[in-house]
């Protein structure tokens, strides 16, 4: 089996046992997480840096990083490509270096990321009527399952609606050329505000709420964790009436401890001490 | 008292936690001249310093003084392009992993 059908066929069962039909897929990172249970966060980062899954295997516990991007397709199929390393547990050691790398596990990761956000079933459902597919089809598609205009050429080919001069016309379109050209930049400018916003890992920020509230982790922790200052972290807990809990310390009178009976002497015939200072200048046997 | 490359590790996690060295210093009690010491290597920070730090900047103890077992062995799965290493990326997420075990270790449960 190819990388390429490999994925397809992943994604499918991917969209089978989670029950999600052959429906355009609503905010990824939301399914991400509720479907494996992994946090997902979204980073401030270089240009080059799209996904990262990290996962420590003596705790199994994983973290998934997409960066904030002004190119919500972009983002979207990179949570959906992470998702594919995550189900085929593609790890490599950090440290392992070339990430750009068309691996096979990269290009079943692709075509995952594709045939999940745009399954071939639920483009010909879309397009059954249609009887002649142009630029506003491809728009219309774009729009629809929010994906990139060159992955909706990949798909309208692989359905056999286009030819391949057609695919490699659209691939080079842009999704805001066909947003303003078909009158959806205000839902284009919208997803991108939504995909330009860090998020912090959800279920890691509400443990360390926890961990700030039992006094182990300072404000700041959770400041650096949302990338916000440390006044604006320290404002929202105040509003949210979150304040770390006091552990008073129980103090004691010393009048009130009870009185310990010591006898030293019996020490100091266990330890085979003498019982005179040795010492001429009758200072005393330190004890 | 700890040795060597500790003060990168407190001078990351202080850009990280968006301080200058001079709020620094005011937060944790230690005079400039000798922070400025501590992370260009020049002097070990002592335990207790360590700790004063760790609590401004919001990093844990381990990840100050190099201790990070988590980044030993951690694994990854990347999307990048242009021969990108995922810097940003890859001390982000251990950063949340060091957390985590920092919380497990405290016995934090898990709220969600």
């Amino acid at each position: 089996m190819s990388a390429e059908d490999e994925g397809a066929a992943a994604a499918g069962r991917f969209r089978e046992e989670h029950r999600l039909g052959v429906q355009p897929l609503g905010d990824l990172i939301a399914i991400i997480e509720q479907t494996t249970g992994i946090d997902v966060a979204v980073l401030d980062v270089g240009p080059d840096e799209h996904g990262l899954t990290m996962r420590d295997p003596e705790r199994d516990t994983m973290f998934v990083g997409v960066a904030r991007t002004l190119y919500p397709m972009r983002q979207r199929s990179t949570l959906a490509h992470e998702l594919c390393h995550i189900r085929f547990g593609d790890w490599a050691d950090a440290d392992a270096g070339n990430w750009s790398e068309r691996s096979p596990a990269e290009i079943r990761a692709d075509a995952f990321a594709r045939h999940l956000l745009l399954p071939l079933n639920g483009l010909r459902e879309v397009l059954a009527n249609k009887s002649q597919i142009t630029e506003s089809t491809l728009s219309a598609v774009v729009q629809r399952f929010v994906v990139s205009p060159a992955m909706a050429a990949i798909a309208l080919y692989k359905a056999g609606y286009i030819d391949a001069a057609t695919k490699g016309e659209w691939m080079s379109l842009s999704a805001p050329q066909l947003a303003v050209r078909f009158g959806w930049i205000d839902q284009y400018q919208a997803l991108q505000a939504d995909s330009n916003k860090r998020r912090a890992p959800q279920k890691l920020l509400a443990r360390a709420t926890r961990g700030y509230v039992e006094g182990v982790l300072s404000a700041q922790a959770i400041a650096t964790l949302r990338g916000i200052t440390l006044d604006a972290v320290e404002a929202e807990l105040r509003e949210a009436g979150i304040a770390p809990v006091e552990h008073p310390v129980a103090w004691a009178d010393p009048a009130d401890l009870p009185d310990v009976p010591m006898d030293w002497a019996a020490l100091d015939t266990d330890l085979g001490a003498p019982d005179e200072p040795e010492h001429p200048t009758g200072g005393t046997t330190p004890r | 008292m700890i040795e060597g490359g500790t003060g990168e590790l407190i001078e990351r996690a202080r850009v990280e936690a968006g301080l200058s060295q001079r709020a620094l210093a005011d937060k944790t009690g230690i005079s400039q001249p000798t922070l400025s010491r501590i992370i260009s290597g020049d002097r070990s920070a002592k335990m207790p310093e360590i700790v004063a730090i760790a609590w401004a900047t919001g990093r844990t103890v381990a990840q100050l003084t190099g201790g990070r077992a988590v980044a030993d062995r951690v694994q990854c799965a990347a999307r990048a392009t242009n021969g990108s290493g995922m810097d940003g990326m890859r001390q982000a997420l251990l950063h949340f992993l060091e957390l985590d075990d920092y919380l497990d270790e405290q016995a934090i449960p898990a709220t969600i």
